[in-house]
């Protein structure tokens, strides 16, 4: 670390040893988070979130497309995530570099092994045709914790995204006027913690991720299940912080999850 | 479909594996350090059938210069896969996956090196994976403290890394191919064992807090095991050395 | 994990709460006034000042040479500190010193935030190396082959009838025309390099240099018979 974030470490240490932050929030506390959805037509679904001054909107393409061939009868769900330039001084156009693609495969190891979709519903012919689903999302700005973001906009763009109707006969396909939602059973919710010094800090700001040595994402479900772990950055943890991370994780997973649904984010 | 019979041979009704392993038993493990000349250090590891070769290069100066940091090496990492590595030649592009791989593997390693002694250098540690057969990432991690440890850049500790499965609701240590595949749950864990420091940790499948618990205790028992191997890996290629442990 | 309780951490160990380790593989050692170190088997050469290397030249700019000096940081070798009567502005430099030569030099500056500066005008020792062969030991393992107060350095002259150059960072030079000698002074370097850590090396060195020797002369004497 550079002697600029040394001070800062120590000025964010004697911060928080008096049990807050920078910007005056709990250890164990979210910053505002604000979800939309069905902003943009074009797309089969779509959300954007805001958690504090990070946003990421996450749009689905929903298409038809050829199986892979070990799975003939099941759908597929790619998830891409793209760092613009527009969030932060330091974003350089062009392909995504490692942090973009870390993150994508977070999130979609929540969704996958979450089994939040059932694959052979998305099928059309098997064998030959099934229903691709894109979540493609951008970060449009950085102000810390951008995986938990984005996973929410994913998730909100597919809990309302819809998938057209369609008859197949002779092997051909046809789009109906209908419209239905995607099958999706579970609601991963990503949640990353910050380890300052010995301090477990939720949702961390720009400036704290840029202290923290390390970070991890625990992604649970409803019933407390873990879909998914990734600890981030070049420091270490003792297993007793891991289990406290997890039960963190899952407690503020739990309030986000009834936000998700008080909005009325669900399926259909 | 076949998958259901699959699962059920993963772990017999007695705990015993495809392969005849217990839940609790590290596949069989061969490092060797010093296996390559035009390198500062390296090192070959095979566990199971995985077989992995990694050199290091550096300290040595930073170029284009201004990658530098003032007052630290920097350290680079590339895991990377050989097309004949697989069952299906993998294109020797760098696929996401192997981006991530080398994202995690860096951070996995780095707590356990002194940077600061070296400032205004790179450390270039390459990971090479010649047959692949699950725990890439791992014995990667393990192999390459290795290849550090040879090249004499002074370190915390050395780095041991082994991944955990789930196979019919039980955990087991040290997955194979068909049990990664098969299986429920994959997650590898990375310490510095005699710092009881985790450095690397991710899961791909589902667990519960106690089999996370459980995942952890029995990746432990498998890191002080190849812990051990490591340090005796080191002691043959330095024949006569006279280490206090 | 070296120990614990009340010593003080010396080169190559660091203290985390209680307890020493070691940070490299290499010998444990106990020195005076409960100083625990461990000397590196294999590591980098790290330049210190007024230490005397062989560096090979990698490149040549108008004033100054780049050279090589097996260390993390490339040295330089500024024109002025070869010979002050040196003019690069009016002579090409490259008539003394060319890439791939080898240079005899005493490092003259070198901090954390500087590259290392050579000087081989200090004094009549240093210059390019022309003749003889330069071989690559560990640089570990150079005090071993120097010796206390030079004494495995002054056997191996003596017995082995050269004027070895032992460079800090891990070159031996024979500075002889005689390639008979070539193959001995690498075997008996190899063997300090080995054996470094067992005790009574030099007179394991001495006995064995006396064997071989005697074998000398014995095959000499068959052919004159």
């Amino acid at each position: 670390m550079s002697n600029v974030s040394i001070l800062r470490q120590k000025d964010m240490l004697a911060l928080l040893s008096s049990g807050f932050r920078a910007d005056h929030r709990k250890l164990d506390e979210y910053r505002k988070i604000e979800i939309q959805t069905s902003l943009y037509e074009k797309a089969d679904g779509s959300a954007l979130v805001k958690i504090g001054n990070t946003v990421a909107v996450a749009g689905v393409k929903i298409e038809v497309g050829e199986p892979f061939p070990d799975t003939p009868n099941e759908g597929i769900l790619t998830v891409n995530l793209e760092l613009l330039p527009h969030a932060s001084p330091s974003f350089e156009p062009g392909p995504p570099d490692e942090n973009a693609i870390e993150m994508a495969r977070i999130i979609d190891r929540g969704l996958r092994e979450s089994k939040s979709i059932n694959y052979e519903e998305l099928c059309i012919i098997p064998g030959q045709k099934v229903w691709v689903i894109y979540v493609d999302i951008s970060v449009m700005d950085h102000d810390g914790n951008i995986v938990d973001a984005a996973g929410l906009a994913a998730l909100a763009a597919l809990l309302t995204a819809k998938i057209p109707e369609v008859k197949v006969e002779n092997g051909s396909i046809t789009f109906l006027d209908k419209k239905r939602p995607l099958p999706i059973k579970e609601k991963p919710i990503p949640v990353t913690v910050a380890k300052i010094g010995e301090y477990l800090l939720v949702d961390p700001s720009l400036s704290e991720e840029e202290v923290s040595d390390v970070r991890v994402t625990f992604t649970t479900l409803e019933s407390s299940l873990i879909a998914s772990i990734q600890k981030s950055g070049s420091g270490t943890l003792t297993e007793e912080e891991v289990l406290k991370i997890y039960d963190l994780a899952y407690k503020k997973a739990v309030e986000i999850r009834s936000k998700l649904n008080e909005l009325g984010v669900e399926n259909g | 479909m076949n998958i259901m019979v699959e699962k059920q041979l993963l772990l017999s009704a007695e705990g015993i594996r495809i392969d005849g392993r217990r839940v609790d038993e590290l596949r069989q493990v061969k490092m060797e350090v010093g296996v390559l000349k035009n390198c500062s250090g390296s090192a070959y590891i095979e566990q199971g059938k995985t077989k992995i070769i990694v050199a290091v290069h550096g300290p040595r100066e930073a170029h284009p210069k201004h990658l530098a940091l003032p007052d630290r090496a920097l350290l680079r990492t590339r895991y990377h896969m050989a097309p004949f590595s697989t069952d299906e030649r993998k294109s020797p592009a760098p696929t996401r996956r192997e981006i991530e791989l080398t994202k995690v593997i860096r951070e996995a390693l780095e707590p356990a090196l002194l940077l600061e002694e070296f400032p205004k250098t790179t450390i270039d540690v390459f990971i090479e994976v010649l047959q692949a057969d699950a725990g890439t990432r791992s014995a990667g991690i393990t192999a390459a403290s290795l290849a550090l440890a040879e090249a004499g850049i002074p370190m915390r500790d050395l780095v041991t890394a082994v991944a955990v499965g789930k196979l019919n609701d039980r955990m087991v240590l040290d997955l194979n191919e068909e049990e990664d595949e098969h299986g429920q749950a994959d997650m590898p864990v990375a310490m510095m064992p005699s710092l009881n420091k985790i450095t690397l940790l991710q899961l791909n499948g589902r667990l519960t807090r106690d089999e996370l618990i459980e995942g952890l205790r029995l990746a432990k028992k498998g890191i002080v095991a190849l812990y051990e191997k490591q340090k005796q890996a080191l002691k043959a290629r330095f024949k006569q050395t006279l280490e206090a442990e | 994990m070296l120990a614990r309780g009340r010593y003080k951490a010396g080169q190559n160990v660091i203290k985390v709460d209680d307890a020493y380790y070691a940070t490299v593989v290499g010998s444990f050692e106990i020195r005076e006034r409960g100083v625990i170190a461990v000397r590196a088997l294999k590591g980098p050469y790290m330049p210190k000042k007024g230490d005397k290397v062989i560096g090979a030249v990698i490149d040549v700019s108008m004033g100054s040479w780049s050279v090589d000096i097996r260390s993390p940081y490339v040295a330089t070798l500024p024109a002025s500190r070869f010979s002050s009567r040196i003019n690069p502005t009016l002579e090409d430099i490259r008539n003394y010193l060319n890439v791939g030569d080898y240079v005899y030099c005493e490092i003259a500056e070198f901090d954390r935030f500087h590259s290392p500066v050579l000087d081989a005008s200090i004094s009549k020792e240093f210059g390019p190396v022309k003749k003889g062969v330069v071989i690559p030991v560990e640089p570990t393992r150079v005090p071993r082959i120097i010796g206390k107060k030079g004494s495995m350095l002054q056997l191996l002259n003596k017995e082995l009838n050269v004027k070895l150059v032992v460079a800090q960072n891990g070159y031996v030079w024979i500075p002889s025309d005689d390639a008979s000698k070539y193959k001995l002074v690498i075997e008996v370097i190899r063997k300090i390099e080995t054996e470094a850590h067992l005790p009574g090396l030099t007179d394991r060195i001495e006995k064995f240099l006396k064997t071989v020797t005697l074998n000398k002369d014995s095959d000499t004497t068959d052919k004159q018979i």
